[in-house]
């Protein structure tokens, strides 16, 4: 998994962002990128290999194994760190897309500003507001549906030590025994907190942005009562 | 993405702590990541699949393992260094976005200033505090001669270093303080000591101080007592006695930049406590701002034909608010122009002020009769002179006594054109 090169695409719609935006930004790649990275995949790294069975028939582990684990924390935490972080592409692309037309009607008038274009920051108003809200939105229901998804499938955030099984091939109920299933609960918890810290974060942004967003709209109504 | 991310973090870091804070960053990065993530992976990468239990039971092996090791020692040292470099990097974060503002404020600021000239009380405030934030300065370049210099006051001789350093740098104590950035960055070490005297018991608690070669456990479905073998334990040993040296490394050195920021504060306390000593006696006067003075060039056209010495007790109160009142008009026109011509400028409009003074004093002999001042003026009078040479002497100029520049500057005079 190519983790630079989305942390490269993200970094660039930083500029965009509010305070709180990039507080989650860096609380997306330091809490839960880099420990999936550099401890978690490494807890996960025998999940196979020794996940034992009571039993000498061949290919009752492999069944046993698929049975209690379809998708692997891994893979799922991987899925929704790519999904929550899409949706500020989006922002990213929208401001592309205003510079272009922005660029189209300079070059008619006059050539230094071209260089301002790229640098300037757009103030979050009118449609850009509307996508970073959208963005925001779609951040968190991917968010609330991968922890979902994972509390549904593992029946809650704790890896029991023994799961019993009783697939074809293996002959009657046969005890299965999980590798590492403490530092496994640690990690799915600690990884569930950051998740649910990340929906923090963009709660907070979203009233923020609303709260802006209203603000602004009462200026310019007392601005023509007077 | 492993742990470059992290390290390219903490390097910006650098810019943005002081001295001590910089060594416990080396420390940081070089002994506990490095360490981690070396011996870490080659270590510990057969730690479960060598755990070997005296049993054939299937499953036994897994379960004794779980319980011997619920989290292993190298996923601890990665949270620990996680949580231990969280607060700098929020601390950095807050830096990078307050001076990016203060900056803001500043480049608004010095716009607005350019439309209307500051009033003169704010000037003369401004005055003390600029002068002790360019002696302070001069420290910032060079942190470590903080370090070790045994007299701070002793180093503010020297000319203002250039500040045209690329990044800018907002590293050192004084330079924290003065971005106001004190009171987080103390939060942040803080926090950091805690965390880390957390982990530490944490370890002692999880791990103690050694790794024994065997293990007995009696978990189900193990048939009964087993004797469960660890591999490498000498290794893991060694490894985890290095860490807890490491770590209270980290610690010592939170303490110790801690106490250098006490200390230091302390000691900047003091130092701002006696020059406002000395400096409060000369400014408790309520200059009023309704001077009506000549403006600065008219008296040139004077012509004289003796020239006067000054001696400073006499000049009388009414020609230092006239030179007051002339700098204070002078002052505007400065903020459009670099430096070097401002000070120039400065320079130059001194002189003028001698010589206006000089004029005058002709002028007011003839006409004034009660001009004799009391002496507490007179000593204001002579401490106004003073300051304003304590301005050129802090552009680089050679410091003169202001009668000695008086008397050269009309001795001048009189060899020069005059109309």
């Amino acid at each position: 998994m190519s983790w630079p090169a989305l942390y490269a695409q993200l970094v660039g719609t930083n500029r965009h962002s509010t305070s709180l935006g990039k507080v989650w930004l860096s609380v997306l790649f330091i809490f839960r990128v880099m420990v999936l990275v550099v401890a978690a995949e490494s807890v996960w790294g025998d999940e196979q290999s020794d996940f034992t069975c009571n039993t000498l028939q061949p290919g009752c582990e492999n069944v046993c194994y698929d049975q209690f684990f379809p998708v692997s924390h891994i893979r799922l935490w991987s899925l929704q760190l790519v999904f929550v972080s899409t949706p500020t592409l989006l922002v990213s692309m929208y401001v592309a897309y205003r510079n272009h037309c922005d660029k189209r009607r300079i070059l008619q008038g006059q050539e230094e500003e071209l260089e301002s274009l790229k640098k300037r920051r757009l103030p979050i108003a009118g449609a850009l507001w509307w996508t970073y809200l959208c963005s925001l939105v779609f951040k968190m229901m991917f968010e609330g549906g991968f922890m979902y998804a994972l509390y549904v499938v593992y029946d809650g955030f704790q890896m029991p030590r023994l799961v019993q099984c009783d697939q074809w091939p293996c002959p009657n109920l046969v005890d299965c025994f999980v590798s590492r299933p403490t530092e496994k609960t640690i990690f799915t918890i600690f990884m569930a907190t950051a998740s649910s810290i990340c929906m923090v974060l963009n709660l907070a942004e979203l009233a923020y942005l609303v709260e802006e967003g209203t603000g602004r709209e009462e200026k310019p109504a007392a601005g023509r009562e007077r | 993405m492993s742990w470059s991310f992290l390290t390219r973090l903490l390097e910006e870091i650098h810019n943005h702590s002081t001295f001590v804070g910089k060594v416990w960053l080396t420390v940081l990065i070089i002994f506990r990541i490095v360490l981690t993530a070396v011996g870490g992976e080659s270590i510990y990468s057969d730690e479960q699949a060598k755990f070997t239990c005296n049993t054939k039971q299937p499953g036994c092996d897994n379960v004794c393992y779980d319980a011997f090791a619920p989290l292993s020692h190298v996923r601890f040292w990665v949270f620990q260094i996680i949580m231990i470099s969280t607060p700098s990097i929020m601390y950095m974060g807050y830096a990078i976005h307050k001076i990016a503002r203060s900056s803001e404020d500043n480049r608004r600021k010095h716009q607005r200033l350019r439309k209307r000239p500051p009033p003169h009380t704010r000037w003369r405030e401004s005055q003390p505090l600029e002068g002790v934030l360019e002696e302070e300065e001069d420290d910032d370049a060079e942190p470590m001669i903080y370090e070790d210099a045994l007299d701070v006051q002793e180093a503010k001789v020297d000319p203002v270093s250039s500040t045209g350093k690329d990044p800018p740098k907002h590293d050192g104590r004084r330079k924290i303080m003065q971005q106001g950035l004190m009171r987080i960055y103390v939060f942040q070490l803080m926090s950091r000591a805690v965390f880390e005297i957390a982990f530490l018991a944490g370890q002692y608690l999880l791990y103690g101080f050694r790794v024994s070669p065997s293990y007995v456990c009696n978990r189900v479905p193990c048939p009964h007592r087993v004797d469960c073998f660890i591999s490498r334990p000498t290794e893991k040993t060694i490894f985890l006695l290095i860490m807890y040296v490491v770590s209270c490394l980290c610690l010592v050195l939170n303490v110790c930049e801690m106490l250098h920021l006490g200390i230091g504060t302390f000691r900047d306390t003091l130092q701002m406590k006696r020059n406002r000593g000395r400096r409060s006696a000369s400014y408790g006067y309520p200059f009023s701002r309704n001077i009506t003075s000549s403006p600065p060039g008219y008296n040139l056209v004077m012509k004289t034909d003796k020239p006067s010495r000054i001696p400073n007790s006499l000049i009388p109160h009414e020609q230092n608010m006239a030179n007051v009142a002339q700098e204070q008009q002078c002052i505007s026109p400065d903020e459009n122009i670099p430096s070097d011509l401002a000070s120039l400028h400065r320079h130059l409009r001194v002189a003028q002020e001698q010589l206006d003074m000089a004029f005058q004093t002709y002028q007011t002999k003839n006409t004034q009769q009660t001009s004799r001042t009391s002496s507490p003026v007179s000593g204001g009078t002579v401490a106004e002179q003073n300051r304003c040479n304590t301005v050129q002497e802090k552009q680089g100029a050679r410091s003169r006594s202001a009668t000695d520049k008086a008397a050269t500057i009309v001795k001048n005079v009189k060899t020069s054109v005059w109309i």
